[in-house]
């Protein structure tokens, strides 16, 4: 039996959250936030917003907060977007046009084993009050 | 005198008991079935396993130094990290066992089947191979120098990043087999069919690669200097940033081969133009004026190595349009600018530190790239990112976009802006 999807077909659109546990294909549009553990998008679909899903194959048009652990990757990437991925794949281009098309975007891909650690958010200080005392006002609004 | 006799030994395993760290050295156990056995860490050095059943055992770190294990059957075997130096294991079955980092070296597998078997960072120096079935197996960083393949089944086999100098693969199946990377100079390759193989980065030099298929191989930046090519084939084969040239070619039968960059057949220059076209008179048939200036790139009378240990700091380089950089040493905070078509190509070892590239040139990255300069990458036309490379930079498309390709494998920190 074949393994069941869910699709959006060309031409439908969908605004809000999508929670799935089986892949999605996107040949029309879905705006919000989608979670699964596949997606596919084709080359007339567009997933704007949220996405989390275990593998993406992206032929479309993609926007917003993209993570994922593989992503395969052509089509076109708007502004604003960032990617966040263990593995991604851009294949070679053929000819004049790009493979994928970014426009504004960051890209985050792997783990690099030389890159220095994220520097960790300074304690918030305590207030200065004394013992067993409520702390000055100022020390209080921070 | 071993630890154990053949019947103890024998019961121990029925009764499921482990034999780790036994010392079985010198015993017969020819027949004996061991098949799940736990034989981790034992000393099995001159044992007589001839024939014997070893299927599925744990023999992680044992050592088997000049073992006799003809026909012996190690079906799915755990053999990481075992010393197998000098073990004859001719006939034996070997499919699917893992033998990462094993020492193989002198070992005679001649006959064995290794179907699927697991071998990556082995060691394999003087082993013989001849006649065995390799197919599917991973040799990866593999060190196979002066190997005996003669013959053998290597089709869709492993050699990525393999040292296979002086190994001998007459007449050796290698369709489709992985070979990028890996170090063939001076190897034995008499009639053998590398059709469809990818060899990019291969360094095939001085090797004898005489009446070879190449037919559909990928040699893209392959080194063929000094190679002995008679009536080697080459057909649809892609070459592009390789050294291939009319002296290299020598003998051999070139029917049309490919230069485009991405090696996907767009460039397909016909046997009968290949001696203007590599001669850089690429009017002949060649595309558009654009793609002919990267296909040109096979002879480039402008290509410059910095090698491993070369360090380049705060300098300022301009390199022609066309030209070929390749780079193995490390450039520290350098500003470099490529003319149109130029390409730059970061070594496995290579390392920018805080450089910057402009111009419409192309950046091949397959070591590191790492730059907090605003943009770092700035106009590039191309983009590519091997499974080995860090590019972690702000790059600026010119109008028209860069092209882009990353590799899986591939560690980016992008910031990609417009035009």
């Amino acid at each position: 039996m074949a393994e069941k999807q869910t699709i959006v077909e060309e031409g439908s659109e969908l605004t809000g959250t999508l929670k799935s546990n089986c892949g999605v294909t996107v040949s029309g549009k879905i705006s919000g936030e989608l979670h699964a553990p596949a997606l596919m998008v084709a080359a007339t679909g567009a997933v704007h917003g949220t996405v989390k899903v275990d593998r993406l194959h992206s032929q479309g048009e993609l926007a917003g907060r993209i993570e994922a652990d593989t992503i395969e990757l052509s089509g076109r990437v708007n502004d604003q977007t960032t990617i966040t991925a263990r593995s991604l794949e851009v294949k070679t281009s053929n000819g004049d046009q790009p493979t994928v098309i970014f426009g504004n975007c960051v890209i985050e891909v792997g783990v690099d084993p030389h890159e220095p650690p994220a520097q960790a958010a300074p304690p918030p200080k305590e207030a200065k009050g004394k013992k067993g005392q409520p702390a000055p006002p100022e020390a209080q609004a921070e | 005198m071993p630890e154990f006799t053949f019947e103890e030994v024998i019961e121990r395993v029925k009764r499921g008991e482990s034999l780790e760290r036994a010392d079985l050295r010198e015993l017969d156990l020819s027949k004996a079935n061991l098949d799940d056995a736990n034989l981790r860490r034992a000393d099995l050095e001159g044992a007589n396993l001839e024939e014997a059943s070893l299927r599925r055992a744990n023999l992680a770190s044992v050592s088997l130094r000049d073992a006799f294990l003809v026909r012996a059957n190690l079906e799915g075997a755990n053999l990481r990290g075992a010393d197998l130096e000098s073990a004859n294991l001719e006939g034996a079955n070997l499919r699917g066992v893992d033998l990462s980092r094993a020492n193989l070296e002198g070992a005679n597998l001649e006959g064995a089947d290794l179907t699927g078997a697991r071998l990556p960072s082995a060691q394999l120096v003087d082993a013989k191979l001849g006649v065995a079935t390799l197919e599917n197996a991973v040799f990866a960083n593999a060190d196979l120098r002066n190997a005996y393949l003669g013959g053998a089944n290597l089709t869709a086999v492993d050699f990525q990043n393999a040292i296979l100098e002086a190994a001998n693969f007459e007449e050796a199946l290698l369709t489709g087999a992985n070979l990028r990377d890996a170090v063939l100079r001076r190897a034995v390759l008499p009639g053998a069919d590398l059709s469809g193989a990818k060899l990019e980065r291969a360094v095939l030099e001085e090797a004898d690669l005489s009446q070879v298929s190449f037919q559909d191989a990928d040699c893209r930046h392959a080194t063929f200097q000094g190679a002995r090519l008679k009536g080697a084939k080459f057909s649809r084969t892609h070459l592009y940033g390789s050294d291939f040239s009319i002296e290299v070619a020598d003998g051999a039968e070139v029917d049309e081969v490919d230069f485009s960059v991405a090696g996907d057949g767009s460039q397909l220059i016909p046997a009968s133009r290949l001696a203007a076209f590599l001669n850089g008179k690429t009017d002949g048939g060649t595309a558009s004026p654009q793609a002919a200036a990267v296909a040109v790139a096979p002879v480039p009378t402008n290509r410059r190595y910095f090698g491993h240990g070369d360090v380049l700091r705060d300098a300022s380089l301009e390199f022609d349009a066309d030209s070929i950089v390749e780079v193995d040493g490390r450039f520290l905070k350098c500003n470099i600018t490529l003319g149109q078509g130029a390409q730059l190509i970061i070594g496995r070892e290579g390392l920018f530190d805080g450089c910057q590239v402009h111009g419409s040139g192309i950046l091949i990255v397959h070591g590191r790239f790492v730059s907090d300069a605003v943009p770092s990458i700035n106009g590039a036309r191309r983009i590519i990112v091997g499974s080995t490379g860090t590019v972690r930079a702000t790059v600026k498309q010119p109008d028209g976009h860069t092209h882009f390709a990353f590799e899986p494998g591939c560690i980016l920190r992008l910031k990609i802006e417009t035009a």
